[in-house]
């Protein structure tokens, strides 16, 4: 569905024309039903590739296939896409009702004026459709953006930080509006931060640093159980052996980790001192684990 | 196309509606015109009633260029810097259309002030019972061609530079810089006495007269129409200076549109 191959996109920025590598090499395949998410510190170029995918951005080296054709903007390919920027880049001296239907006046297939007033009142947006978007909180004009993407039945959709400004119960709406567009099938491609967010919605991730992907990969893989430690909760003992690594403690509970090949000792442990035991797993790593493993490690 | 064609028309006619600075423009321009026109209709001989209309038509033709070329950069400009120009080329609106639809709401709102210009005249004929004047309807009509040069103009240069810069560039750099120049070096080629200085004033006049002819003109067929803006008379025979500007104006506006869609499709949306 998309296809990067070896992208470099260059920057050039002030006076003496200094040149940034905003994308550098950058290769990446996103499937059909994916919910794909980037992500990566600042200035990993992450909206670099985002705006690459929409070809909003000309590669300087390498080559971007959307549903195998170049992306050229306006082009009949963006009656299957969908897009909702970071910051709200909407025209803001329309009203909210008249924003949604004029991105929809721009589809080729028309759009009823009753699925404008759906998705307007999907998004709780119904109260303040006449409200300009400039006098819009940053919230809503995300949630009118967003409001967009369920105009057109989409096959493929790029949010750019799509949750950032938004109320957690929006956040919890957004998230099942995701996760109900991709049963039909849409494909998601999601920039973002928060990397709990990503987790709990993609299947697929990719971490980004310096332009380049450093690991692509499916969520499912990334998390996978650490079988070298132990995930353990037992009674604050009288002295902690040197094995088990504290990480809390708090109302008479010691939180920790221990080597896998010191569970019989820890189990010893517990048994000799008549401890209770409340939790002891094989560690699952999280994302933000995952993530910082990658970046430290350079790729 | 024609859908998004007209859906991108609506939405820059709120835009003009909704815009503070352009409503500051439009009212500075009607303040203008209202201090220097509106007393001397109610303080004239009948001998200066025809003045009057001249003086209006000629105004108010100023006006409608600034206004409308100011429609042109201010719709460019705040789309582009906005950033909400993206929004548009993301759905399935080309940056054709987009240009296209710029141009024609800036059209629209060209005609429609020179058919209220045509309008208000026609009813100050009337009122005064002087005989109608056809040159009125074709200053009408050339003027509607004359602001589509200067939109088409200032809305190229504002995709590559600031609005400033751009305006101040159709200011100075335009066919009667280029004019002056020609007659300066004219002069210096008469008096050289070296041939080398011959040359060389030979070869700047040359170029200056190429760019002469290059640079679009804001008014063209200036001289030949100068009978109908002074007398207000129309001959059937000058129609034919309406063909050729309009001919003319097609070029220039068809050139500057393939200029902005090629400069608009270079520029990183971002």
């Amino acid at each position: 569905m998309i296809e990067a191959r070896e992208v470099s996109v260059l920057f050039k920025r002030g006076f003496l024309k200094r040149v940034i590598r905003a994308l550098d090499g950058f290769s990446l395949h996103i499937q059909k039903g994916d919910v794909f998410g980037l992500v990566g510190p600042n200035g990993a170029g992450k909206s670099t590739a985002m705006y690459t995918f929409l070809g909003l951005i000309k590669p300087d080296r390498g080559e971007v296939r959307l549903f195998g054709e170049r992306p050229d903007p306006g082009s009949r390919l963006y009656n299957r896409i969908a897009y909702v920027p970071e910051d709200p880049h909407y025209h803001l001296y329309l009203t909210v009702e008249e924003a949604v239907g004029y991105y929809a006046a721009l589809y080729n297939d028309p759009v009823p004026k009753s699925r404008i007033q759906g998705a307007i009142a999907r998004m709780g947006l119904s109260e303040f459709k006449d409200l300009r978007l400039s006098k819009c909180s940053k919230g809503m004009k995300q949630k009118a953006g967003l409001a967009t993407c369920l105009l057109s039945d989409p096959e493929l959709v790029f949010l750019d930080e799509p949750t950032r400004g938004l109320d957690p119960v929006t956040v919890r709406d957004f998230r099942d509006i995701i996760l109900e567009m991709n049963k039909k099938g849409t494909t998601f491609v999601i920039n973002s931060h928060v990397l709990s967010e990503v987790e709990m919605i993609c299947n697929r991730v990719a971490i980004m640093d310096r332009g380049r992907v450093v690991v692509q990969d499916e969520m499912a893989h990334l998390l996978t159980y650490d079988l070298e430690n132990y995930s353990v909760e037992l009674d604050v003992p009288d002295s902690v052996p040197p094995f088990l690594r504290e990480t809390k403690r708090e109302e008479g509970r010691l939180r920790g980790e221990i080597p896998a090949k010191s569970l019989h000792e820890f189990l010893g442990f517990v048994e000799g001192r008549n401890l209770k035991l409340y939790e002891c797993s094989l560690k699952k790593a999280t994302l933000e684990e995952a993530f910082f493993k990658t970046i430290q490690k350079g790729g | 196309m024609a859908k998004q064609l007209w859906a991108n028309i609506r939405t820059n006619l709120k835009f003009y509606r909704r815009n503070k600075l352009l409503l500051l423009i439009g009212l500075f321009f009607l303040f203008i015109w209202g201090v220097s026109a509106v007393p001397a209709l109610f303080y004239i001989s009948n001998r200066q009633k025809f003045q009057i209309i001249q003086m209006i038509l000629e105004q108010s033709g100023w006006f409608i260029n600034f206004f409308v070329a100011a429609l042109g950069v201010l719709t460019v400009f705040h789309h582009l810097s906005s950033r909400s120009y993206k929004m548009v080329v993301t759905k399935p609106c080309t940056p054709e259309t987009w240009l296209l639809a710029n141009f024609l709401s800036a059209m629209l709102m060209s005609a429609f002030l020179n058919l209220a210009v045509l309008v208000l005249s026609a009813v100050l004929f009337a009122v005064w019972a002087i005989p109608f004047q056809w040159g009125v309807a074709y200053i009408a009509l050339d003027g509607i061609l004359r602001s589509a040069i200067l939109f088409s103009i200032l809305s190229y240069l504002t995709i590559l530079v600031h609005p400033f810069i751009a305006v101040l560039a159709v200011l100075v750099i335009n066919e009667y810089m280029f004019y002056q120049l020609i007659v300066l070096v004219s002069a210096g080629l008469k008096n050289a006495t070296l041939w080398s200085r011959k040359v060389f004033f030979g070869v700047v006049k040359y170029g200056f007269y190429v760019l002469y002819l290059l640079v679009p003109t804001l008014f063209p067929l200036a001289l030949k129409t100068q009978k109908i803006y002074s007398g207000l008379k129309m001959r059937p025979s000058d129609l034919k200076y309406f063909g050729t500007t309009f001919a003319y104006t097609l070029v220039i506006c068809a050139l500057l549109y393939f200029l902005s869609d090629y400069s608009l499709k270079k520029k990183r949306l971002i």
